[in-house]
């Protein structure tokens, strides 16, 4: 088995090589001298400064970021809830809730350091799904037909990062 | 460098005395590998290196909650892929960037890079990767620089072993037609 992939591969690269006219290694990039005897310096300083930082536990990180944030949700659930309480049209409720929510996000969005993974855990605590809040997103921030699918793509890169269950996503993506 | 097994990294890292060592030891095992996958993606030496070495700090982070049934190979490219992929579409919303414009970008930052000193032919074919999109890129790169199997590329790319080979022999064609135009 592996001597036939290591076949195919060979072939592929022959055949690519025969037409490229160059062989596969060659790529003529270089780098500053000694540089890889000098990475994992370079590496180890920057991990000790991260963890000389206060450790913030799972539930610190949580405070810290994503409950500013919720709290900024529930106060626009909130205000939408009693706008809802003023009209009793369904329809305008469930509008103006995605609004606030778009509103909520694009504001994030544009902040420096914006992370996607708070975009996910908004939408995972929301209780709207991640395609009703992406479609009504600012076409600024969604330019060109990939965008929607490298923010959702992003969104599912973040939530493996945080360790959230793939189901729990796709609930929430239904 | 004594080249360790995956299996032997992982031991030490949670088993050993030292898991400081243990991370060096992976860090010294992966680094050139890590390096040049950035590299040819972001062209720029000195953006490789800022992402190299965020893509190890994020795996000192991560890897005490690593599965120890996975590969750690993979999951090292995995992190440096998106950590890369995520580089390049900040880079490109920030300067509201269409593809086109992106390639070119990068095919400046190659021009002006004073670490890269390809030949007429080599600075075509890398021109002509950077025509394609960073996914795709990193699709070709994966499979014809780092000859990776197309069951581990599915696992760093979260992607299909089909869509994986449609996209690569895709973008064998594009590369051809870029260099014949």
């Amino acid at each position: 088995m592996k001597k036939e992939r290591k076949e195919a591969i060979k072939k592929e690269l022959q055949e690519l090589e025969s037409r490229l006219d160059t062989p596969g290694s060659a790529s003529g990039f270089r780098i500053p001298e000694n540089y890889f005897d000098s990475l994992p310096g370079s590496i180890q300083e920057k991990v000790l400064e991260k963890t000389s930082r206060p450790a913030l536990s799972p539930s610190g990180v949580l405070y810290r970021r994503v409950v500013p944030v919720l709290a900024a949700v529930v106060l626009l659930a909130g205000i939408v809830f009693s706008l809802f309480i003023m009209r009793s049209d369904n329809e305008f409720r469930d509008h103006l809730v995605a609004d606030d929510l778009v509103a909520e996000f694009e504001y994030l969005a544009f902040q420096p350091g914006f992370d996607h993974g708070l975009l996910y855990d908004v939408v995972a605590e929301s209780g709207l799904t991640a395609e009703e809040i992406l479609y009504d997103l600012d076409t600024e921030l969604l330019h060109g037909e990939n965008d929607y699918d490298e923010v959702m793509e992003s969104m599912f890169e973040n939530a493996r990062y945080y360790g959230i269950e793939n189901s729990y996503l796709l609930s929430s993506l239904d | 460098m004594k080249q360790y097994t995956d299996e032997e990294l992982l031991a030490m890292f949670f088993e050993g005395d030292n898991p400081n060592y243990a991370f060096n030891l992976i860090v010294r095992q992966y680094q050139e590998a890590v390096y040049w996958h950035v590299r040819r993606l972001v062209i720029s030496h000195d953006d490789a290196n800022d992402i190299v070495q965020d893509v190890f700090v994020k795996a000192w982070q991560a890897l005490g909650k690593f599965r120890k049934d996975s590969s750690l190979y993979t999951w090292i490219y995995r992190i440096a892929t998106n950590e890369t992929l995520s580089f390049l579409k900040r880079k490109k919303r920030r300067f509201l960037l269409p593809i086109q414009d992106v390639a070119k970008q990068l095919e400046e930052t190659l021009e002006a890079d004073v670490y890269y000193e390809g030949s007429e032919m080599e600075k075509k074919v890398q021109k002509a990767i950077l025509s394609l999109p960073a996914k795709q890129r990193a699709v070709f790169n994966l499979r014809y620089y780092d000859e990776m199997k197309y069951e581990d590329m599915a696992k760093v790319l979260n992607t299909s072993v089909g869509a994986l080979k449609a996209s690569y022999h895709h973008a064998v064609k594009k590369i051809e037609k870029s260099i014949a135009s």
